[in-house]
């Protein structure tokens, strides 16, 4: 099964939607997901959806950020392509698709960042859990202009500290999906070579809805009629 | 007035439930459009104008003409003071 994020036309319901092209099924990545506590969801973003959003890329800037799990990154918080990943990323269709292949409770929002990771350790994640705040499963959406190398995902078990998955996110809008749970900590290796890494990461989230079903303000042409035939 | 329509590159949207949840993406701000606002919203991604717009309005909803351009105008207007339109 294909997931992808692409344009929709007026009449769709909306200006992007989720495209599911059945090669596969749902039960393959279910039963992958929960074999390997991790999924990956090949061209997510199709590839005119990917382009937008990078050039909204080169009108940000990324700033250095220190986590408390220690290690830094470049990160983009404010302005166009964070707000439209964001508004990508919360649709209830995804958060369906997400709840079917991962078996987790209902998603009420996903939060994440945009990092950049460059080449050499001051950016090198360290082992972390990410069970907090009602995270319940992580997304990460590869935005690399090119491909990298290193900047691999692993996960390992938090008391035998054995990695039982090293997963590689280099396809141009590829997404991996990785449970989030006590019982599992991962990191990211560090990006080697010359080309920084670039992703879209975050968490789907239990709990309360997204702000998109909380807007800032209500429009309305009017509501005195009834609908027709309603 | 000529045609009007939703300033390209301005808003991300999706119908839910019936309404219309869009984003300004130069504010990073999210707005909820009413069933009536969201009857004329694929209009306005595709362009229309008043009149056809109030004549959407108009059919839709078992409203008057007179009310449902009243009803477009004030809509217009909001999304105007936004930036979000361009009229042609």
């Amino acid at each position: 099964m294909t997931i992808s994020l692409r344009r929709g036309d007026p009449q769709s319901g909306g200006s992007v939607r989720v495209a599911v092209r059945p090669s596969g099924d749902l039960a393959a990545l279910r039963e992958e997901f929960q074999r390997r506590h991790s999924v990956r969801l090949k061209r997510l973003f199709d590839e005119a959806l990917l382009t937008e959003v990078r050039n909204e890329l080169d009108q940000g800037e990324f700033e250095e950020r220190r986590h408390g799990t220690g290690h830094a990154e470049l990160c983009m918080d404010r302005g166009r392509a964070p707000a439209l990943l964001f508004f990508l990323a919360n649709d209830l269709a995804l958060f369906e698709l997400v709840r079917g292949i991962t078996g987790c409770e209902r998603i009420g929002s996903f939060r994440g960042r945009v990092y950049r990771m460059l080449p050499g350790s001051k950016h090198e994640g360290t082992w972390h859990h990410d069970n907090v705040e009602g995270r319940i499963v992580a997304m990460s959406i590869n935005l690399s202009e090119s491909p990298y190398s290193g900047g691999v995902l692993e996960i390992r078990d938090s008391r035998s500290k054995r990695v039982t998955r090293r997963l590689a996110n280099t396809g141009p809008g590829d997404a991996v999906l990785f449970r989030i749970a006590s019982t599992l900590e991962h990191r990211l290796t560090k990006v080697e070579g010359d080309v920084p890494k670039t992703a879209y990461a975050g968490w789907f989230r239990s709990g309360s809805d997204s702000e998109l079903l909380r807007p800032a303000e209500f429009l309305g042409a009017g509501a005195r009629g009834r609908m027709s035939g309603g | 007035m000529g045609e009007v329509r939703l300033r390209a590159g301005a808003v991300e949207w999706r119908e839910v439930e019936g309404e219309v949840v869009a984003l300004d993406l130069d504010s990073s701000e999210y707005l909820a459009v009413n069933r009536t606002g969201a009857v004329i919203w694929p209009l306005l991604v595709e362009g229309a104008t008043r009149e056809e717009l109030a004549a959407r309005l108009a059919t839709s909803y078992t409203i008057d003409r007179s009310s449902a351009e009243r009803d477009v105008d004030r809509f217009l207007a909001a999304l105007s003071q936004r930036g979000l339109l361009d009229t042609g």
